[in-house]
């Protein structure tokens, strides 16, 4: 059993004395900020993707030869020397690393020298330092040696204690490791949106629908917004569902050419949008204006689409694979759970489904309070990790 | 007999000498000119595949002696998922690889309708296949042409497979193509939602071609320990949405487990090392019919994977008398309690896997025949959907 949250004093103290490293790339960064934006954060610096890699189209990152003989792995050094080492055991005494890749691990490595070398200086007065790792990364998405190699040791230096504890944002692989033996432990992926972003977005949503003139031709939006073209976000069956629903309309992220490709071949009607997902009220409004969003992903931890849409009640369907109604079941928002992602043919029914008058509202209501319930879980699952 | 006369050659003849330095350059190149007009007349191995193609045509038409040929259905014989799927399915199958010469197209468009057949099939396309339809309906244009397609739409990020795909559609609309298969229902509806002609396979594997290879035990398989739970991770190593560290984690949940891996990779290996995963391996794929040997030693096979259109592995792990879990990625065991046993809804979920790994192999018996009813009645269907898309 999870060991209950402490005092508002003790977490405070944590707070304070918290320094949190996550790895500038993808979705990670996105998360990471909102997820501890009350804590002090240190990025690390990533290489943009107009770097070039050995198979730029499938691996955006550089392999950690091609790192080095860069600028990147200096400046994150610098940066992990001047802010974090030497302000260990006087200011900081955890280190909270979120995100697992070759940059971050060398960036952990360092800490643990540090600390290693200072806990032989104390001679018994030593003050503990945690060093906590929030991974991003499990089995199912280990298949390339870039995120492989990297997770596997940390894994290593879990095992050996130099790394206190790992956690997961996949409830089962956080058991699945306790019962291997690693101090492993849950933490709860969460994004809270702005809230002067949010009350605006949903007046304006409350309004345009009750405004809404019904009729036969009334278009279906339907929201695809994917952060890159990994394998993992099965970008393709989720633009398939559009072909069998002929009133629908396609928003989605142009990521490549590709889903242009696609959709213009099959003639499913779509418009494209351009925009950063880091610019909140921009992706907030792009999840606002439609009638459903989908988040069909093979595997994901994060989940960014439904976790926004819920905080806007744009009704969203999700595939199966997410933790979110493990943490916190709710039999309504549960229909709309896809049990296989990549059939569009089955999946499009759902959308039809929520998009229902009758559903639309109900369901909208629900994910507000469904996503109210689960911040404060969120909450929680933080303030626990950086407590014990 | 060439070394014999070196040999003779060498005994009186001193090295070094000129003579022997130009007996040496006469060596050479008589060889050089033997292997030029060698080359010459050996046949490239596209004209070699075709030309045994066209055997293969002729010898269909004779069995059907003076009947009408309903079908020939082309494949690529290396090719082995798609090999496989189409000898599942269908009676007349002639393997094919590359027709980029045109005078081993015209061979084999002269012998398809020579022998009056109504319909060819193409069972994926290869080089030089597009071009052979195109040819083909030139030639005779009420004969029909369709394609089974055994990808879906996640495929859609190759490059390779996305040219293809579009290249089939411009076929279709172009005429040239009178239908489209597809081995996952998905992908028939989209295709039927967008108005083509499409139809609704699903791989099937035929019963007799295992009865004698579960008679015989190879000889090379490993022996399991006494209470040991082996868990076999198959076909699983090559791509990203096989998912094969879920599952080898998950095997390696249970207690006194050990997996058996084919192929292995050196990714695959740093891993179980790293993990102290008991397992054994090959880091090579092995003849199906050794394959399915080997996995007659376990308790249990496993393939959970992300996306599929109709894998076979699992089917093949039943007839050969071992459970297989399945990935929500396919329509087999739909309507039996079965797929309630085997098919893995969350396939990233280690403790979901390992615990229905444990059903599993504690209702094993009940399992065996709920497959072996569900069998019959797939054969059945299948049939069905074959003559379906034969008849339309």
């Amino acid at each position: 059993m999870e060991k209950q949250v402490k005092s508002n004093s003790l977490i405070e103290e944590c707070v304070s004395n918290t320094v949190i490293v996550y790895s500038g790339r993808n979705e990670t960064k996105i998360v990471a900020e909102n997820m501890f934006k009350d804590y002090e954060m240190i990025e690390i610096q990533m290489p943009t993707r107009s770097v070039i890699s050995r198979i730029p189209e499938i691996h955006p990152w550089m392999e950690m030869a091609e790192i080095e003989s860069t600028f990147w792995v200096d400046i994150n050094r610098k940066l992990i020397q001047k802010e974090v080492l030497e302000n260990l055991g006087v200011k900081y005494s955890q280190v909270i690393f979120y995100g697992i890749d070759e940059v971050i691990l060398e960036m952990i490595r360092m800490v643990i020298e540090q600390k290693d070398l200072m806990q032989k200086n104390e001679n018994g007065n030593e003050k503990e330092i945690k060093i906590k790792i929030i991974s991003d990364i499990y089995e199912g998405l280990i298949f390339y040696p870039r995120e492989r190699k990297p997770y596997l040791e940390v894994l290593d230096l879990v095992k050996n204690g130099k790394i206190d504890k790992i956690y997961y944002m996949k409830k089962s692989v956080a058991e699945a490791y306790k019962i291997k033996g690693i101090n492993a432990g849950h933490i709860i992926p969460n994004y809270v949106l702005n809230s002067e972003t949010k009350k605006e977005l949903i007046e304006k949503r409350e309004e345009k629908l009750k405004n809404a003139q019904k009729t036969i031709d009334e278009k279906i939006n339907i929201g695809v917004y994917v952060y890159d073209n990994e394998w993992y976000n099965n970008i393709y069956n989720t633009l398939s569902i559009g072909a069998f629903i002929p009133n629908s309309l396609i928003n989605y992220r142009l990521i490549n050419e590709r889903a242009q490709d696609f959709l213009e071949t099959h003639n499913i009607n779509s418009t494209p949008v351009v925009f950063d997902l880091a610019d909140e009220k921009k992706y907030a409004k792009q999840i606002a204006k439609n009638d459903v969003v989908l988040e069909l992903q093979f595997i994901n931890n994060f989940n960014l689409n439904y976790l926004l849409a819920s905080e806007l009640g744009v009704p969203a369907v999700i595939g199966n694979t997410s933790d979110f109604f493990e943490i916190l079941p709710n039999e309504l928002l549960e229909k709309y759970v896809v049990s296989a992602e990549d059939n569009p043919h089955i999946n499009f029914e759902y959308v039809l489904k929520i998009v229902e008058k009758s559903n639309k509202e109900k369901v909208s209501k629900e994910m507000i309070k469904w996503k109210e319930e689960y911040n404060k879980l969120a909450k929680e699952s933080i303030e626990r990790l950086v407590s014990e | 007999m060439v070394a014999k006369i070196k040999n003779i050659v060498k005994k009186f003849v001193k090295k070094d000498t000129l003579i022997y330095v130009f007996l040496r350059k006469a060596f050479t190149a008589m060889r050089i000119v033997k292997n030029k007009i060698k080359s010459k007349f050996k046949k490239d191995l596209e004209t070699e595949v075709a030309e045994k193609a066209v055997k293969e045509i002729r010898e269909i038409r004779e069995k059907n002696k003076g009947e009408e040929i309903p079908y020939i259905v082309f494949y690529h014989p290396e090719w082995l998922g798609v090999a496989n799927s189409t000898k599942g399915l269908f009676k007349n199958y002639v393997g094919l690889m590359s027709t980029n010469q045109k005078q081993n197209r015209k061979k084999i468009i002269d012998a398809i309708i020579e022998s009056e057949v109504k319909q060819i099939i193409c069972s994926q396309l290869v080089d030089g296949w597009i071009e052979l339809i195109q040819e083909l309906k030139g030639k005779k244009p009420s004969i029909k042409i369709k394609v089974l397609w055994h990808a879906n739409n996640y495929e859609t990020m190759s490059d390779f497979t996305w040219g293809l795909n579009k290249k089939v559609i411009e076929l279709y609309n172009a005429k040239l193509v009178d239908g489209l298969a597809f081995v996952k229902k998905t992908m028939a509806e989209f295709y039927k939602a967008k108005g083509y002609n499409a139809y609704y396979l699903l791989n099937n594997v035929k019963s007799e071609q295992f009865e004698n290879l579960k008679k015989s035990k190879h000889s090379k398989n490993v022996k399991k320990e006494e209470g040991e739970i082996r868990v076999g991770i198959y076909n699983s190593h090559s791509r990203e949405l096989k998912n094969v560290f879920t599952q080898i984690f998950a095997s390696s949940l249970l207690e006194n487990s050990s997996v058996d891996i084919v192929p292995s990779s050196d990714d695959i290996e740093e891993y179980v090392k790293k993990m102290g995963i008991k397992h054994t391996s090959i880091n090579k794929f092995i003849d199906v019919n050794e394959l399915m040997q080997r996995i007659q030693e376990n308790d249990i096979n496993i393939y959970p994977t992300f996306t599929e259109c109709s894998p076979m592995f699992p089917m093949e792990s039943f007839e050969m008398g071992v459970p297989c879990l399945i990935g929500n990625n396919n329509d087999y065991f739909l309507g039996s309690k079965l797929r309630e046993y085997v098919c893995v809804n969350r396939e990233d979920d280690p403790i979901l896997i390992k615990n229905m790994i444990l059903n599993v192999l504690e209702n094993k018996e009940e399992i065996m025949k709920l497959y072996r009813e569900w069998k019959k009645d797939f054969n059945k269907d299948i049939e069905k959907l074959v003559h379906q898309f034969i008849n339309g």
